[in-house]
């Protein structure tokens, strides 16, 4: 104990180089763990996204971008499917539920998704859970919305409020439904998934609000519908842009699989979302694993940059170790006393780094959940972090060896006198 | 006057299309074909319950050295061969014993034993349904298969369980599917 009081004196005496020592290796933790969780939180971020759902049946496209857009909001799909062909499918005698996506709007930043009751029903994220209402009830009329808790949390809309939706998905729209406002009826609790971010009204809606557009583009003023003449339209919806589909057996998953994969009516994509997603694991894994790389090498930089700082610091200190020397410390301990040095610069390293690395979280994760739709916990660090950790601290003190001999032959050598 | 230009050509497309494009809407898509990668097989694996399925589907030359009809008697030989070892999937697919799993039936299915003998990349199915009175035994299947049939270089594994879905990629030297 004394040692490390002594070292943390010295290193007092020093506090400038100490400092900036201390914080490249503050950095390289922080980058350590941050690509680590940033890892592991997209996978189980993405991971509890959707559960129980047997089958994804968009446009043919590919499955990953199918699960992407349709489950994780992001991107945007090929080509829409129709309104027919889903009605054909679920016929199917294999299928027991489907739930129809239709994505296209957007109400202040936020998705809106079209779809029927069945979604509140049939839809499970994490360990098969389903949605539950903090307030309110699932959508009845045409124009209901149901609000997912984030939308309800950044805009504090209550119960009864009526919102506007906007033509497209972008950030600003220059086009709003501004004639036909939806009425929030309910307020889904939180899920942690993109559920959240999401506003949810019928398809009957979807296709209300779109009913005097031609050809995607806007009525001509004097041509819009009022909101209480499109309800007299059939408001059956032409096309849906994805749908989920649950089986009564998961045995027949892959025959319904082949089945709309063959669909000869319409170029039609079912996948099996578990392992869409496990494709997209082993895609993302040459770049987690550089980037874990190079985080390690900043790791590997931190530590050396303190040998290196503390090896030319020697030379400068050989009177201290004369004076310790003197007073009558032994060469073992001059050795101890280096050791120690970098021992209390990899831990204070290490404390600052967790610091500013729950810091970036805290302030990092509405950015990345805005942006990316994930959610990152704040959780204590895990033990494959800990255990990381602890090679970062066994790894000092492999490298700190090097200057702690050096200090010990100095003794050695020098004694009490020092020849310079 | 780029917009005039533009229009001009927006007229010009739109009369083509009047006088007679391909009429697109009308036609039903016929031409469409599934996956087909010689050296790589699929394996499906579903279990729900006390049932379990595996599904495989390989393009016939892994199996036979090659996918054509057979015409001659040796090639017929060879036909007849593969779907008799196919057709035992105990040593092809081996269960732990703990799962108390038993073959109920197999299905091998393909092409070359059908009545076409119009075939260019021909595939060979085949279709286990086994019964596991203790499914919690059921943790891993190790395949056989690549000592069958040396062609198949690969296997792309896909299961859905009672713990999810996923999938997995065997090779030679990576033969054990673990649940």
């Amino acid at each position: 104990m004394p040692l490390l009081k002594l070292a943390f004196k010295s290193l007092w005496n020093r506090r400038f180089t100490a400092l900036l020592t201390l914080f490249s290796i503050a950095l390289s933790v922080t980058l350590l763990l941050g690509v680590e969780r940033l890892r592991t939180e997209a996978r189980s971020s993405f991971a509890n996204t959707i559960s129980g759902t047997d089958l994804i049946v968009g446009a043919r496209s590919g499955p990953i971008p199918l699960l992407l857009y349709s489950v994780f909001r992001i991107g945007d799909a090929t080509n829409n499917i129709s309104w027919q062909s889903y009605q054909d499918i679920i016929k199917n005698r294999h299928v027991a539920w489907s739930i129809p996506l239709s994505l296209g709007d957007s109400h202040k930043g936020f998705r809106v998704l079209g779809t029927t009751p069945a979604y509140f029903q049939h839809y499970r994220y994490g360990h098969k859970q389903s949605l539950v209402f903090r307030q309110g009830v699932p959508f009845a009329g045409v124009y209901d919305a149901v609000l997912g808790a984030e939308v309800e949390a950044k805009l504090h809309y209550r119960l009864g409020q009526k919102i506007i939706l906007a033509h497209g998905a972008g950030e600003v729209s220059l086009f709003k439904h501004s004639n036909k406002p939806f009425t929030v009826v309910g307020i889904l609790a939180r899920t942690g998934t993109p559920v959240d971010r999401t506003v949810h009204v019928s398809l009957k809606g979807i296709e209300a609000i779109h009913i005097d557009w031609h050809g995607g583009n806007r009525p001509l003023p004097g041509m819009s519908m009022s909101a209480s003449a499109a309800l007299k339209q059939d408001l059956t919806p032409k096309t849906i842009t994805a749908f989920l589909l649950g089986l009564k057996s998961r045995i027949s998953a892959f025959s319904v699989q082949r089945y709309i994969n063959n669909y000869s009516q319409e170029p039609l994509l079912a996948i099996l979302p578990g392992v869409a997603l496990q494709q997209l694991w082993d895609m993302m894994g040459i770049a987690e694993k550089a980037l874990m790389a190079i985080s390690l090498l900043v790791v590997l930089v931190g530590l050396t940059g303190m040998a290196t700082v503390i090896l030319t610091s020697l030379n400068e200190r050989r009177r201290e170790m004369a004076i310790l020397r003197s007073v009558g410390a032994r060469p073992l301990q001059v050795f101890l006393l280096i050791m120690g040095e970098a021992v209390s610069l990899t831990v204070l390293g290490t404390i600052l780094g967790l610091v500013l690395l729950y810091a970036l979280l805290w302030l990092g994760q509405p950015f990345i959940a805005t942006q990316f739709g994930l959610f990152i916990n704040i959780d204590w660090p895990s033990n494959y972090e800990y255990a990381l950790l602890g090679i970062l601290f066994v790894a000092s003190l492999l490298v700190s060896f090097i200057p702690a001999y050096r200090a010990y032959r100095y003794s050695l050598s020098d004694g009490m006198t020092i020849r310079i | 006057m780029t917009r005039q230009r533009n229009l001009t050509y927006l007229f010009i497309i739109l009369g083509l299309m009047a006088v007679g494009g391909p009429s697109y809407g009308k036609e039903v898509i016929h031409r469409q074909y599934g996956p087909h990668v010689h050296g790589v097989a699929q394996l499906n694996i579903a279990q729900e319950g006390e049932t379990l399925v595996l599904e495989l589907q390989s393009p016939a030359i892994n199996i036979l050295g090659f996918e054509h009809y057979p015409t001659t008697s040796k090639q017929r030989e060879l036909v007849a061969n593969a779907i008799a070892i196919l057709q035992t999937a105990p040593p092809l697919f081996e269960l732990p014993s703990a799962a108390a799993c038993q073959l109920q039936k197999a299905d091998v299915d393909t092409p070359l034993i059908g009545r076409s003998r119009k075939l260019v990349h021909a595939d060979i199915k085949a279709r286990y349904q086994f019964q596991c009175h203790s499914v919690n035994s059921l943790n891993s299947i190790n395949v056989n298969l690549f000592r069958k049939f040396p062609s198949i270089k690969a296997i792309n594994v896909q299961m859905l369980t009672d713990k999810g879905q996923s999938m997995t990629r065997l090779t030679a030297h990576r033969t054990i599917i673990d649940f």
